[in-house]
């Protein structure tokens, strides 16, 4: 504030407000978002309770509003994503990184934008049709799995860069004493982007807990997610308490992406900077 | 002495096959997905089946999902993009107060909501479920999604302009205004332009949201459509829904090759 300019004239000082009204406008986005979410999901919370919301059934129709299944089926799903996810991932980062292979290289990363750039809604017809050529079913492994294609480029984008920003010291100094190049990437990299390598997946977790549309497609009614639930029992809104309960479930969700979100992206912020987050 | 290296250059190379075969089934599917779609979906545009669905009861035609897809997006647009220029050139070009770093985290983190909370935001001001709105709420319910994305992107994208440059400009005494007007702005448009793009591109494949904004139009965009007739889960409706996602591709890819275009002539 000692430095502050002198002369600021009546144009830059209109800018600088108008800018900032506009930056107050994003809060008050998000405040409002929160607001009408309770607000909405109010009548759900007195109707039904804490204890009939910690139960195992979710049935809106018989009046059933356990959220646990919900949280089982979204727990399921996006952690069977984010581990298949991740040990592809982390395989084809180290590839990328870490070798110097334009043959191999350039295709590969023209898939994962590829992979990062197709709609969700094709991941989800793509699904449904390569079960149906295989003869299986539809349900919680399969959501799973093409989730974990949808995870992939975040994982693997986020990983590619810390594992480009290993010391080349440290690289070298496992090569002179004698260490393959794979031992040296054992020994060096892996640790060294082990914490990257965590966040990333955490923020891909944050992606495949978010994804809709395709549990929608692929889940089919064998089980239900925290997203999921929202588009189905989206068309019993004329039943008492079904919006109600849906806000209160998107209240969860919110919570539950927020709580990931800032996990991984502090995970992975200290592991660019190369610190270290005490675990 | 000599059985040991050879052993381990052995397992390195099977580390390395394993790494590379991982990497491929990974990425595998992408190949599949695109064919698929370009197949099916060529199968799904043709002429004989585009007449069934003007008669079929969904009460879609292609016409109509096409040019709902493109008006919402250029509304999304239009809401999203002077916000999240003006978020990001407010974060990136003025001191760090305290309300900044929190203006920042909070950004991120609606960058990182689930997309489906954005169409129950919208659902949730929509009073009368009747008439027109549909195109209102849904673009409302993108920009929500879109809109923090494009701000951490403005932020970024004009960090990465040289200090140099800002004080070359101060020193010769251009005003703020001037600065972010004449010098930042110009100096990074095409970088803009393509993130805006790479942006719509990704939101106009989405679902989710529209499914609470649509008004019972089940029609209203390619990818609300899509998802329509995949439920319907008959052999002729999942012939549609591909014709549908092959447009929807066409569309994105469209997109996202002129905005790599834009970037692929910035001198640096």
């Amino acid at each position: 504030m000692k430095e502050r300019r002198l002369h600021k004239s009546f144009g830059d000082r209109l800018l600088e407000g108008v800018l900032s009204l506009i930056a107050v406008f994003i809060f008050c986005v998000f405040f409002l978002l929160i607001y009408k979410f309770v607000i909405g999901s109010l009548p759900a919370w007195q109707h039904i309770g804490f204890f009939k919301l910690v139960s195992r059934q979710w049935n809106l129709v018989r009046g059933q509003y356990g959220v646990l299944p919900l949280i089982y089926g979204t727990f399921v799903t996006s952690l069977l994503a984010v581990v298949l996810a991740t040990i592809t991932g982390v395989a084809l980062a180290i590839v990328l990184s870490q070798y110097d292979w334009p043959w191999f290289n350039r295709p590969m990363l023209l898939f994962v934008d590829g992979l990062s750039a197709i709609p969700s809604v094709i991941y989800g017809l793509w699904g449904l049709s390569v079960l149906s050529y295989f003869h299986l079913s539809v349900g919680m492994y399969a959501a799973g799995v093409i989730l974990a294609l949808m995870v992939l480029p975040t994982i693997v984008s986020t990983v590619r860069k810390i594992m480009n920003a290993v010391p080349e010291e440290l690289k070298q100094g496992a090569l002179a004493i004698g260490a393959t190049k794979e031992e040296m990437i054992h020994m060096v990299v892996l640790p060294y982007a082990l914490q990257g390598i965590l966040g990333s997946a955490v923020l891909g977790l944050t992606r495949a807990i978010g994804e809709t549309i395709v549990i929608v497609m692929v889940l089919g009614f064998r089980g239900q997610t925290l997203t999921s639930v929202l588009v189905n029992d989206f068309a019993l809104r004329t039943h008492a308490l079904v919006t109600s309960s849906l806000y209160e479930v998107a209240l969860l969700l919110c919570l539950v992406a927020i709580l990931t979100s800032i996990g991984g992206r502090l995970l992975v912020r200290s592991a660019k900077r190369g610190q270290r987050v005490p675990l | 002495m000599k059985v040991q290296p050879n052993l381990r250059r052995i397992k390195s190379k099977l580390w390395l096959f394993l790494w590379v075969l991982l990497g491929i089934v990974a990425v595998l599917p992408v190949i599949s997905m695109v064919l698929e779609v370009v197949i099916r979906g060529l199968q799904g545009l043709s002429p004989v089946v585009l007449d069934q669905v003007s008669a079929s009861s969904f009460g879609g035609n292609l016409i109509h999902a096409v040019a709902g897809t493109i008006v919402i997006t250029l509304w999304t647009a239009a809401m999203s993009i002077p916000i999240a220029l003006m978020v990001g050139v407010y974060l990136a070009e003025y001191p760090n107060y305290r309300f900044m770093y929190v203006l920042r985290g909070l950004v991120t983190t609606m960058a990182d909501l689930p997309a489906v909370i954005g169409g129950l935001f919208a659902f949730s001001f929509i009073t009368k479920h009747s008439g027109d709105g549909a195109i209102m709420f849904s673009s409302i319910a993108l920009s929500f999604v879109l809109m923090p994305r494009l701000i951490r992107d403005t932020e970024q994208i004009l960090r990465t302009v040289p200090s140099v440059i800002r004080e070359g400009a101060l020193s010769i005494g251009a005003t703020k205004r001037q600065l972010i007007f004449y010098v930042l702005l110009p100096s990074c448009f095409r970088l803009l332009v393509r993130q805006w793009l790479h942006g719509l591109a990704r939101v106009m494949g989405e679902t989710a949201p529209l499914i609470f904004t649509s008004f019972n139009d089940q029609a209203l965009t390619l990818p609300l459509s899509t998802f329509t007739f995949a439920k319907g889960a008959t052999q002729g409706s999942l012939l549609e829904a591909w014709g549908r996602s092959f447009l929807l591709l066409i569309f994105v890819s469209i997109l996202l090759l002129v905005s790599k275009q834009i970037s692929r002539r910035v001198v640096r």
